[in-house]
């Protein structure tokens, strides 16, 4: 399921969209588990494009004296304000204070490449404190270091972007989410513990405001977003009625439908999906690098032209 | 759906891997013999088998042959064969020498058949069971039975047999996560829904059957185009248990054998339906009453009930997402009768008498209540008589010519019947009232149903917190695996609420006298009459 889910986001069939249907013999995290795969597929691609350090930096250069920046140093968010640009030690430099006059006024001098490291923050006009050691980034840090290799966590969890939608039973998926401890096998017999949400980082499980990659829409909730609206990578029907009941808000993107074969609506599910692929199939078959279909599960997988 | 743990899941797609299928044939002649002949007789009868005569008879008959083949009961077991059937068995015999003279030797020859059965306590297939238990060793396994009904009955007759830890379940909790090593299913396969083999919770599934009886079950594939090979990677790999090979369909000419759905009990909607009007109609009770178009939705424990789609009704639905507000209470909840799925627990009010929302309502109106209900009483009349004289269309005409913006056929007969309390918009309460000559009255009037319309919904809100209260403190695993579940409410006069769940939906509508929505009824194709009180 990890796989499918990374391969539907990161296939690149330019104008046609992926379908996958499984039979499965139970949902339960399901939904996640193919999340998961999603949310890791794309994390290696920068949330705001292929922007080089240049852009950056440069976009920094020009912004306004106080502009309230958030800074990342090691695994922390500090708060700070942008204080003009200089020359040191003969390249440019962007100056940054995160520690108010009376603590003695800290300010560092960031080049290019340590300008990365800064972005303007959401708020205001903020309050320097005098002193800051800053708030923890990502509290499991080495779990997610350990499932992304290659990625900079922290920049993950401070960037947001919609990689995965799940539509299903919003309640359970966030016990699924939330609640079951994972963890990935370190050297010498240590584990690295975390969950999927660290993972998925679910919007609508986290505090307004911070970065996420994964959003769940309850099937019996009218909170759906207008169909174009919002395309993620990839949509995850958790179930025959959350299927039945939205996908025609959902046509942008690819989707997981997940039937759990003893839940109810199963085979009208399956028989939509059916349809779909009768009558909107285009001829080619995806050419992907699937596993084979473990046994107990059933799988069909198309593609459809992008509306 | 429940919360269900990783290493529960783990355990089920573990099952799903390695599960097979193992066949075991029961053979008990007797009671072959039984099942034949009664097949013979029906085929003999032919078109004559659906008429009043034989129907009764055949319709206990075959219930009996149904429960005796889905359940491991001994064949004079009361819950399946009570002293009353007897009498009538043999009534129905003395009547026939006079009216069929000609099918009197059959009918004798089966009905000897039956007795035989009727006072031996041979129970066969807990005799094959308890072999199964012996030679496999089995524990940690789960009997499955189609009938909820039977389940208790069931209960108690292997306990002494078999060991107490077998745990009885119906197709409803199979759905939960709890996996088993063994799962032994009584009756052929064809008689439960696929995911039963093809999202096994054991890892060895036991179809134990009659050996006469013909199941011709396969597992299909689910998609159109699957991925991967179904039939290959599949769970349910088929072996025969005591046979060397299962019967192929072609015996099925000789005679020997019972086609599985034959044995299954055909649901015939339109009897359902029209035994319940016609006996409305026969007591007096239904003359000159409304009717509406309703829907027969069949209840655990014999039952039915019908519903209007468009009203709502309180359903509890173990299988909700706890929605929006991620809260148990969703639960529970008031939909459209037409939203009702098979698997939800409809909730009816079976003591206390009528509709509950009314009488709530009305203790919300206070003083108001009389009037306010005379009021609407006296509206509706006049609009029925128009109806009645000049015809619906006319009337939407009419109510159109008079500043209706929504007038039309259905909204005028929606408008007169007792369900809708009043107009959506007060131009169409404003025509009503000019059309039967109360245009004075009309504010007064309007301000009335008003007052209805937010009592019943502040009811429908109060109702459904008490029910909260008893739910949420309720073990709703009872609920899931009898089907069935009282709820008293906790006020004076509240009366109970019982839970059924809804095990079948008719594909069509009936029209039903109204006073007849909404009250579950002891269907009439329940061959043994079941004594179930809370019906009444």
């Amino acid at each position: 399921m990890i796989k499918l889910g990374h391969v539907l986001t990161t296939a690149d069939e330019q104008d046609k969209r992926l379908i996958a249907g499984l039979a499965i013999p139970a949902r339960a995290y399901a939904a996640c588990l193919t999340a998961a795969g999603g949310v890791m597929g794309r994390a290696s691609i920068p949330v705001n494009g292929p922007a080089g350090e240049e852009e950056h930096f440069n976009n920094l250069c020009r912004l306004e004296d106080g502009t309230s920046l958030n800074y990342i140093t090691g695994n922390r968010k500090k708060k700070a304000i942008f204080v003009g640009v200089t020359t040191f030690n003969g390249e440019r430099r962007i100056k940054i204070q995160t520690e108010s006059k009376e603590g003695g006024g800290l300010t560092e001098y960031l080049n290019k490449k340590m300008s990365l490291a800064v972005s303007v923050a959401s708020e205001g006009e903020i309050k320097l404190p005098k002193k800051q050691s800053g708030h923890k980034i990502v509290n499991r840090k080495a779990f997610l270091d350990n499932l992304l290799p290659g990625v900079d966590t922290n920049i993950f969890a401070l960037s947001s972007r919609l990689d995965c939608v799940i539509v299903g039973p919003a309640a359970l998926v966030r016990r699924e989410a939330t609640d079951t401890g994972l963890a990935v096998k370190l050297n010498r017999g240590k584990f690295a513990e975390g969950t999927f949400h660290d993972l998925l980082r679910v919007r609508r499980f986290l505090l307004e405001g911070k970065a996420y990659r994964t959003d769940v829409y309850p099937v019996s909730g009218s909170r759906q977003p207008v169909d174009g609206c919002t395309s993620p990578a990839v949509v995850i029907f958790d179930g025959a009625l959350a299927f039945l009941k939205w996908r025609k808000m959902w046509t942008g993107s690819n989707w997981i439908v997940l039937l759990d074969r003893t839940g109810p609506n199963f085979w009208d599910g399956a028989e939509a999906l059916n349809q779909d692929y009768i009558k909107n199939r285009t001829l080619k078959n995806p050419e992907l690098d699937m596993p084979p279909v473990p046994a107990g599960f059933e799988m069909i997988l198309y593609e459809v032209a992008q509306q | 759906m429940k919360y269900v743990s990783f290493s529960e899941v783990g355990k089920i797609y573990e099952c799903g891997n390695t599960s097979v299928i193992v066949r075991h044939f029961v053979n008990y002649p007797e009671f072959g013999q039984f099942c034949l002949r009664l097949k013979q007789f029906e085929r003999l009868l032919g078109d004559a088998s659906g008429d009043g005569f034989w129907r009764p008879l055949l319709l206990k008959l075959k219930r009996y042959r149904f429960e005796m083949c889905a359940s491991p009961l001994p064949f004079d077991h009361p819950a399946v064969f009570p002293p009353s059937l007897s009498a009538l068995l043999y009534k129905t015999l003395k009547q026939c020498q006079e009216v069929y003279p000609g099918y009197v030797e059959h009918l004798e020859n089966l009905l000897l058949c039956l007795k035989t059965l009727a006072e031996s306590s041979a129970n066969p297939l807990l005799d094959s069971l308890a072999g199964l238990f012996n030679r496999n060793g089995m524990h940690k396994t789960a009997l499955l039975l189609k009938e909820s009904r039977l389940i208790p009955f069931t209960e108690k007759i292997i306990q002494p047999n078999i060991y107490n830890y077998v745990d009885c379940i119906n197709i409803q909790q199979y759905r939960g996560p709890k996996c088993y090593q063994a799962v032994i299913v009584i009756g052929p396969a064809r008689w439960y829904p696929e995911f039963i083999f093809s999202a096994p919770r054991a890892t060895e599934i036991h179809l134990l059957s009659y050996k006469w009886i013909m199941d011709k079950w396969k597992l299909r594939p689910v998609f159109a185009a699957s991925f991967n090979n179904a039939s290959d990677e599949s769970p349910g790999r088929q072996r025969t248990g005591n046979e060397s090979v299962v019967p192929e369909v072609k015996m099925l000419i000789a005679d020997t054998y019972i086609d599985c759905d034959e044995i299954l009990p055909a649901i015939n909607w339109d009897e359902i339906s029209s035994g319940i009007s016609k006996k409305h109609f026969q007591d007096g009770t239904g003359t000159g009453y409304e009717t509406v178009e309703a829907k027969l939705f069949l209840l655990e424990g014999l039952a039915a009930v019908f519903l209007d789609g468009n009203a709502k009704v309180l359903v509890i639905d173990l299988d909700e997402d706890e929605g929006d507000d991620d809260k148990e209470e969703a639960r529970v909840k008031r939909i459209h009768a037409e939203a009702v799925q098979e698997g939800m627990y409809l909730l009816l009010r079976t003591s206390g008498g009528g509709e509950y929302i009314i009488p709530v309502a009305d203790q919300i109106l206070g003083d108001y209540a009389q009037r306010a209900r005379e009021c609407q009483k006296h509206w509706k009349m006049l609009l029925r008589d128009n109806v009645n004289s000049k015809g619906s269309q006319a009337v939407a005409n009419s109510l159109k010519s008079l500043g209706s913006v929504r007038a039309n056929e259905t909204n005028v007969r929606n408008w007169m019947g007792e369900r809708s309390i009043k107009t959506a918009d007060y131009n169409d309460f404003l025509a009503i009232m000019r059309l039967i000559k109360m245009e004075k009255d009309a504010p007064e009037y309007w301000k009335l149903a008003e007052a209805i319309d937010e009592a019943h919904r502040k009811a429908g809100f109060h109702i459904r917190k008490l029910l909260m209260k008893q739910v949420l403190s309720a073990d709703l695993s009872i609920l899931e695996k009898t089907g069935k579940m009282d709820f008293e409410l906790e006020e004076e006069d509240g009366g109970s609420l019982t839970a059924f769940r809804v095990t079948g939906i008719s594909p069509a509508g009936y029209t039903v006298p109204l006073a007849k929505v909404g009250h579950p009824f002891e269907r009439e194709d329940d061959g043994y009459g079941h004594d179930d009180s809370s019906l009444r």
